[in-house]
């Protein structure tokens, strides 16, 4: 988990993240954020909270409305031969074989191409590099994408729903693939899912979107440390100071999700939440103040850059 | 080799899963002094888990003294989890078996004897301390 | 494109070594469209080649035969000589319709509808350089496969062209056969490479690229109905017959009356097409209006590419 003295220690910086198309409200809307490297992170959101939108800005494919993206310390595109990108539907060239696919993987990328990593890929999905990718299933396919995304060996990686359609089995071996990639090389990693049980494992970064700007970023293990899931009786107003971002009531006892500032008050049992339970609060709970943790906020030099 | 098995639904962390398990092999006599702990590569490979996670479990594995990272080379058994350990616990663990004894008796059952315990070892143990 | 020459240049390795790959990329994701063009271009080829040998010889002899007069009311062999003449020039034309198709389908607008341009731009390819590649890699082919058309069919008018029946035909051949010949497919290509980027959708792309290389197709220098300079030129055309003897005399107009033929002893015909003056300016000038307009396209593409997307 290393990183070479000429990586900067920024993957990716947001400042003030804003992207329209036409006359529909913004997909993002003054984004901030910041994601160190070596970071294994979610990208989580209410469908239309502009997750595809911020991939494919980092990715080179889009231009912002407003604001600036820098990627690895570069303007987006800059920076296009030092990452990988999945897209959602991972398009890959119907009339190429699989061999031909990473061919041109090894000659699009000559710099950085590793030959024997995407092969070994598509060897675990008993794949015949000879069929075209026109004959093979969504999750064969996906496996091919994934084979030409880390051949590559990017620093950072981009990736949009990239297990959506795989079964458990290939899930989990491609899972197992990108994070020995990741532990091997220190790769960043930046992935939308909608599952939170894959992202919990896998994941030690949190990025969650919602009306296009960061709800939550951070280290999975400090935002669960900043909340509590507290139990007792009591009415919302008795939990001041604390930040309730959700709360319910069942006869006399109410369960409430705080933000915590200071130490519970008696009377209250309090549990760490499950980044499940952290996650689905916030999404209900959509006016909840953003947090992001100390070192994943925008610095004062990304507007500047 | 340990093969970590990661139970998702056990709600215990991950990290600690793995030290547990380690522990476990140790005690078993499945890993010896010596022995090499699968790389984090090898782990997450196998368990799709976060690198991290394993580098955080072996790092508190390191922090008991029960294991050592040589730069390069890998983690490796420092000192066994042996019988000796188990022996050394043995007065204790005859008196919480006392104290399940008279549990019984005084008519809790066992979710009542789970929860009195789990607040105990929670009182002793806070849970920022692992 | 300063810009986007200037950002790439931290990466110089990959500057050096990837056109090549790129070029072999392209070349393999359209080995189908190119076999076809190739295809085409050999076929063509053969076809005008039959028409300078063996084709020409028997049309040579019905002409020496009935005399040209003769020949136009015989409707014989040489007629049909004379349509097949033009055969070549209707496939070339096809052939450029084809071309604006590809370029605005299946080159552009098919990849940029299923995502397989993004996914090469998101290789270490900018979108700058992938559209340069995939307008080089066909326009090297046009180029190559129509100047060796146009060479061979100049040929084929320089030697036969005398056995072409009189009419608007031969003169709207002549001056449609020269390096615009060339630079009208370019254009199709850039057509189709800007129509395929603005539209980004496959079937409308097909469509309107069809649509604006008919207007190039409308307009081509040989249907020009300008008055004054470049007003639609006359070629002017020779017929002299020849006596036994070997003596050339003026075509004494006797058509197939062998009486008329035997009475000036005439034992054959010849008949040509004098070059114009008019060729090279004409030629010039709309090679000169299509490349223009080629160039327009290439920018108005790369402005838009830019637009979209950071091209870096």
């Amino acid at each position: 988990m290393s990183s070479t003295s000429a990586t900067p220690a920024v993957a990716l910086e947001a400042s003030g993240l804003g992207k329209r198309y036409g006359r529909r409200p913004a997909a993002l809307d003054g984004c901030s954020f910041r994601l160190p490297t070596s970071r294994i992170s979610a990208l989580v959101g209410p469908n239309g909270a502009g997750k595809s939108t911020l991939l494919a800005i980092a990715a080179g494919l889009l231009r912002p409305t407003s604001g600036t993206l820098t990627v690895l310390g570069e303007a987006p595109g800059a920076a296009r031969d030092r990452i990988s990108y999945l897209a959602q539907n991972k398009p890959l060239y119907p009339q190429l074989t699989i061999a031909e696919t990473l061919r041109m993987g090894a000659e699009l990328n000559p710099a950085r191409w590793d030959a024997a990593c995407a092969a070994r890929i598509v060897e675990q999905g008993d794949l015949d590099p000879k069929s075209r990718i026109r004959g093979l299933s969504g999750g064969q396919r996906t496996r091919v994408a994934l084979a030409l995304a880390l051949g590559k060996r990017p620093e950072l990686m981009l990736l949009d729903e990239p297990m959506a359609d795989l079964d458990p089995l290939a899930r989990h071996e491609l899972m197992g693939t990108l994070m020995a990639d990741a532990a091997e090389h220190g790769t960043t990693v930046l992935m939308s899912s909608h599952i939170v049980a894959e992202l919990a494992d896998a994941c030690d970064h949190l990025l969650l979107l919602g009306g296009g700007r960061v709800r939550l970023g951070g280290g999975i293990d400090d935002l669960l440390a900043a909340h509590t899931l507290v139990t007792g009786r009591g009415t919302p107003a008795d939990l001041a100071p604390h930040t309730v971002i959700e709360s319910r009531t069942a006869g006399r006892g109410l369960t409430a999700l705080i933000r915590r500032d200071g130490p519970v008050g008696e009377g209250w049992a309090a549990e760490e939440p499950s980044l499940e339970e952290l996650l689905l609060a916030h999404l209900r709970a959509p006016e909840a103040p953003a947090l992001l943790t100390p070192g994943t906020t925008a610095t004062a030099e990304a507007v500047t850059a | 080799m340990v093969d970590y098995r990661i139970d998702r639904r056990s709600g215990v962390a991950t990290y600690v899963q793995i030290v547990q398990q380690t522990k476990q092999a140790l005690r078993l006599g499945l890993l010896e002094p010596g022995d090499k702990l699968p790389t984090a590569r090898e782990v997450v490979e196998a368990t799709a888990i976060n690198p991290n996670t394993v580098l955080k479990a072996y790092r508190e594995l390191e922090r008991e003294g029960l294991v050592e990272a040589r730069r390069g080379l890998g983690t490796f058994v420092r000192r066994t989890l042996g019988a000796g350990v188990q022996a050394a616990d043995t007065p204790l663990r005859a008196e919480l078996d006392d104290w399940a004894k008279r549990a019984r008796a005084a008519g809790l059952g066992r979710e009542d004897v789970d929860a009195l315990f789990t607040a105990v070892l929670d009182e002793h143990f806070p849970k920022g301390d692992q | 494109m300063s810009t986007a020459t200037l950002r790439e240049t931290p990466a110089a390795a990959t500057v050096t070594t990837a056109p090549r790959g790129l070029v072999r990329t392209v070349l393999r994701l359209h080995r189908g469209a190119l076999w076809i063009w190739l295809a085409f271009v050999a076929g063509t080829t053969g076809f005008l080649l039959w028409l300078l040998g063996p084709g020409a010889h028997t049309a040579q002899r019905a002409l020496a035969t009935y005399g040209y007069s003769g020949l136009i009311r015989a409707n014989g062999s040489a007629d049909e000589y004379s349509s097949l003449f033009y055969y070549p020039d209707t496939l070339i034309t096809l052939a450029s319709f084809a071309i604006a198709l590809f370029a605005g389908g299946p080159l552009i607008a098919r990849e940029l509808e299923s995502g397989t341009a993004q996914l090469a731009w998101t290789q270490s390819v900018s979108p700058a350089r992938w559209l340069t590649a995939k307008l080089a890699v066909p326009a090297a082919f046009i180029v190559l496969g129509t100047c060796l058309l146009t060479a061979v069919y100049r040929q084929l008018w320089s030697a036969h062209g005398n056995l072409l029946i009189a009419g608007i035909g031969p003169r709207s051949l002549y001056f449609s056969l020269g390096p615009a010949t060339v630079a009208a497919p370019l254009l199709g290509l850039a057509l189709g490479v800007l129509v395929g980027l603005a539209v980004r959708r496959t079937l409308p792309a097909l469509a309107l690229s069809g649509f604006a290389y008919f207007l190039v197709y409308a307009f081509r220098g040989n249907h020009w109905p300008f008055q004054g300079r470049y007003q639609q030129p006359e070629l002017y055309s020779r017929s002299r017959a020849f006596t036994s003897a070997g003596a050339e005399i003026r075509d004494p107009g006797c058509y197939d009356d062998k009486a008329c033929l035997a009475k000036h002893d005439v034992v054959r015909f010849t008949r040509e097409y004098l070059p114009s003056s008019d060729y090279w300016p004409r030629q010039l000038l709309e090679t000169g209006v299509l490349l223009a307009l080629t160039a327009v396209a290439v920018a108005l593409a790369f402005a838009l590419l830019r637009r979209r997307a950071a091209a870096g």
